[in-house]
């Protein structure tokens, strides 16, 4: 059973196609990033997942099941665009929200201090929202998408506005959670974090799916295609410009960058290189998400 | 889609009933108005009666000294028309009761506007005296005299002139005082007894009984202060706080709490929840100022406590005025919220505000044809059209002429009519609050009701 899967599903408004032929699974307790550039559907996708809107074809299936509403009790959903009602007290916003999920006043409070207590924030309680920073405001709701002790959790752009502390606290919370067994889905452009917590990933760029998978195999099937050499003493990279290895090689400082040659493997380069001078490192770089993600944009755009 | 449940319903119309409540602005308002009611109702009258003071000084002059010091002794004490107890001192009371059937009595007018007179007579009736009264009006000697002229009174005319003559109360008390003087005159000259003056003159009223299946019910102009009053009630509550609902609903689309809510509540549940709770607030409010206002209830004034007093209510036309003011007013809460959702700020929301207020107002002048035919075959159909049906139909109602089933038919109307219009702005608002930023053409809106 997987948490969330979509089999080619396809959004459109008017004559724009949002989503198209969409098709993904998450499974139970892995942390999934949804990633895009702005305007490639992510929260479309999202949309669907909750039952806001409805495809115009393909499946969604959610917990194992074909959507249906009573799935919502079960999902924890944190949209980008905030949503608290700015002249209401915090605790009373939190209690509210609860109860909406079938909570009892009573146990609605209970949770709500203890999250209070662990993300720091109880302090904040007695006030009305609009008195909050974003920051603060989005600590809030991100506990109200918590209170029902959702076993999926969609979260997007969970930490636009949070500083690195805070940013820190969320971040433990749901990697905590996932230990615990739930589900988290990230839809964000914010690579490093991805590349920090998540599993598995897909990739979407107007409305389709370019790169899915696990996220280290994906690493490593986009190869490691550049090399970082540092030498002992002044030696720099001039030796190695025009080497057939080389495809192209960068000078920084204290160390040279080499993007190999297609074909050419980073073992015959060490060979070559250590031959000609003494190497105090020599490291073979996984390319980063980032790069991935501007690499296949790149490509689908052009 | 889910299953709507009362439970979230009732959850959302609570949150907005105390978000509501708990606001500075409904304490003010709540505070502010029966005392500006008060203020409107009363203010102007005890400002206005409290005008004038001190004694006018006035000269009568009339054919006979008879007359002119009957007009004298009406000014001097001026006739209490309502009261005919002997305990009256005025001997002319008892005489002159009946020749005015308006509320207050002229003494009454003279004691609340602080007016008091005296008075000297005259029966010189030449040229000269009256160049000379005049002249001394002008010396401020006398504040004016009265010219009882023959040639004048028996044109119904009662020749006055005075240094101001603008405070209508001043004018009204010396009117009447004259007025009852030269009818008592008459009347003796025509061997009437002034005493029988007052029975004479009393009006006959219609007692009216209307016949209805065989029982007798009393009409009157007091049941139609009922309608009226619910119109009125139903049109102000309306105004306020259905652009309340209006608001409320728009308040989910600007904030964006919508995607959150709407994972966990119906768009029904939600709407539901908003009609109720905003409408509870009014409710809240309203019962609040009718308390007020019987408490307020000022002497003579026209207050609401006075109209509700004069509207003889039977505990029967008060469960009817209940249910017909809530299913009214639930109606147009909910066709505010319709509005509301398929707007996306509150000034597009004000361009269309007479869509809604519309129907109302039209009903509001059928609800006083009712009040008038209510079996005219145009206001019974009225009667079951749910826009117009609160307001016509309790008008039937009280003028007892829309029998059981026919309420029953009503009432059951109304209630489809709100579940059905909350239903339908559901899915207009499910899809609408979710396409932020565009206006929705016509077609657009039927496509969403059809949608989902």
């Amino acid at each position: 059973m997987y948490t969330v899967e979509l089999n080619n599903v396809r959004k459109s408004f008017g004559t724009y196609v949002a989503v198209d032929d969409l098709s993904f699974k998450i499974a139970p307790g892995t942390m999934f990033g949804l990633l895009g550039p702005n305007g490639a559907g992510k929260t479309s996708t999202i949309r669907m997942m909750m039952g806001i809107t409805m495809p115009d074809s393909g499946e969604v299936k959610m917990l194992g099941a074909p959507f249906t509403g009573s799935v919502l009790k079960r999902i924890g959903y944190l949209p980008e665009e905030r949503g608290l009602y700015p002249k209401m007290k915090v605790i009373d916003q939190l209690v509210f929200i609860a109860e909406l999920h079938g909570l009892s006043p009573a146990e609605a409070r209970r949770r709500a201090q203890n999250w209070g207590e662990r993300l720091e924030i109880a302090q904040a309680y007695p006030k009305k929202t609009n008195e909050l920073s974003k920051g603060m405001q989005q600590k809030i709701q991100f506990i109200s998408t918590l209170m029902h002790e959702p076993e999926f959790i969609i979260m997007d752009e969970p930490f636009s506005g949070l500083d690195p502390v805070n940013s820190r606290l969320l971040e433990d919370v749901l990697v905590d959670l996932c230990k615990q067994g739930r589900t988290v889905l990230f839809s964000t452009h914010r690579m490093d974090q991805v590349e920090k917590l998540c599993d598995n990933i897909c990739l979407v760029n107007k409305g389709k799916a370019v790169l899915s998978g696990n996220l280290r195999e994906i690493k490593k099937r986009y190869g490691h295609n550049r090399v970082q050499i540092a030498f002992d003493g002044q030696q720099n990279g001039h030796s190695l410009q025009g080497n057939p290895l080389a495809s192209k090689v960068e000078t920084n400082e204290g160390y040279i960058s080499v993007e190999l040659a297609p074909n050419a493997s980073a073992q015959q380069l060490l060979k070559e290189v250590s031959a000609q001078s003494a190497i105090s490192r020599f490291e073979v770089m996984e390319p980063s998400l980032e790069e991935i993600f501007i690499d296949v944009v790149g490509k689908t755009d052009a | 889609m889910r299953k709507f449940t009362f439970r979230n319903m009732w959850l959302v119309a609570k949150r907005e009933y105390l978000e509501r409540v708990k606001t500075k602005a409904f304490l003010i308002l709540t505070l502010l108005t029966p005392v500006l009611i008060f203020a409107m109702g009363i203010g102007p009258s005890m400002i206005m009666m409290s005008k004038s003071n001190g004694t006018r000084h006035l000269v009568v002059v009339a054919p006979d000294a008879e007359l002119a010091s009957a007009v004298k002794k009406n000014l001097e004490t001026p006739p209490d028309e309502t009261n005919n107890s002997p305990k009256d001192s005025t001997k002319d009371a008892k005489d002159a009761k009946a020749a005015d059937n308006s509320a207050a009595s002229t003494r009454q007018i003279a004691d609340i506007a602080g007016l008091k007179f005296t008075a000297e007579t005259s029966t010189d009736l030449s040229d000269s005296n009256k160049a000379a009264l005049e002249a001394s009006i002008d010396k401020k000697q006398i504040d004016g005299f009265l010219w009882l002229d023959p040639a004048a009174t028996s044109q119904h005319s009662i020749p006055y002139i005075a240094a101001s003559t603008t405070d209508f109360l001043e004018i009204q008390t010396i009117r009447n005082a004259a007025r009852e003087a030269l009818m008592a005159n008459e009347f003796q000259k025509s061997g009437i007894n002034a005493d029988r003056l007052h029975d004479l003159l009393k009006p006959y009223d219609l007692d009216a009984t209307n016949w209805v299946q065989g029982k007798a019910k009393k009409a009157g102009d007091i049941q139609f202060w009922s309608v009226f009053i619910l119109g009125f009630a139903m049109y102000m509550v309306t105004i306020f706080y259905g652009m309340n609902v209006l608001r409320a609903v728009i308040a989910e689309k600007t904030s964006r709490i919508m995607e959150v809510l709407l994972s966990t509540v119906t768009p029904s549940e939600l709407l539901g929840g908003k009609i109720f709770g905003v409408a509870a607030v009014g409710l809240t409010q309203v019962l609040i100022w009718f308390a007020a206002g019987a408490i307020a209830a000022a002497p003579g004034a026209f207050t609401l406590s006075n109209m509700i007093r004069q509207a003889n209510f039977t505990i029967l036309t008060g469960v009817y005025f209940a249910v017909f003011f809530l299913l009214g007013y639930l109606l147009y809460s909910s066709l505010c919220a319709a509005l509301g959702s398929t707007v996306n700020s509150e000034q597009e929301a004000q361009q269309f505000q007479f869509v809604v207020m519309l129907p109302l107002i039209f009903s509001f002048f059928f609800m006083l044809k009712a009040a008038r035919v209510p079996n005219d075959p145009l206001i019974v159909g009225l009667s079951f059209f749910p826009l117009s049906s609160p307001l016509v139909m309790y008008a039937r109602v009280v003028l007892g002429a829309a029998p059981l089933w026919q309420i029953l038919l009503s009432i059951g109307i109304l209630l489809v009519s709100v579940a059905a219009i909350i239903w339908l702005c559901a899915r207009i608002y499910r899809i609408g609050v979710l396409m932020y930023g565009k206006k929705p053409t016509l077609p657009e809106i039927i496509k969403w009701i059809r949608y989902a």
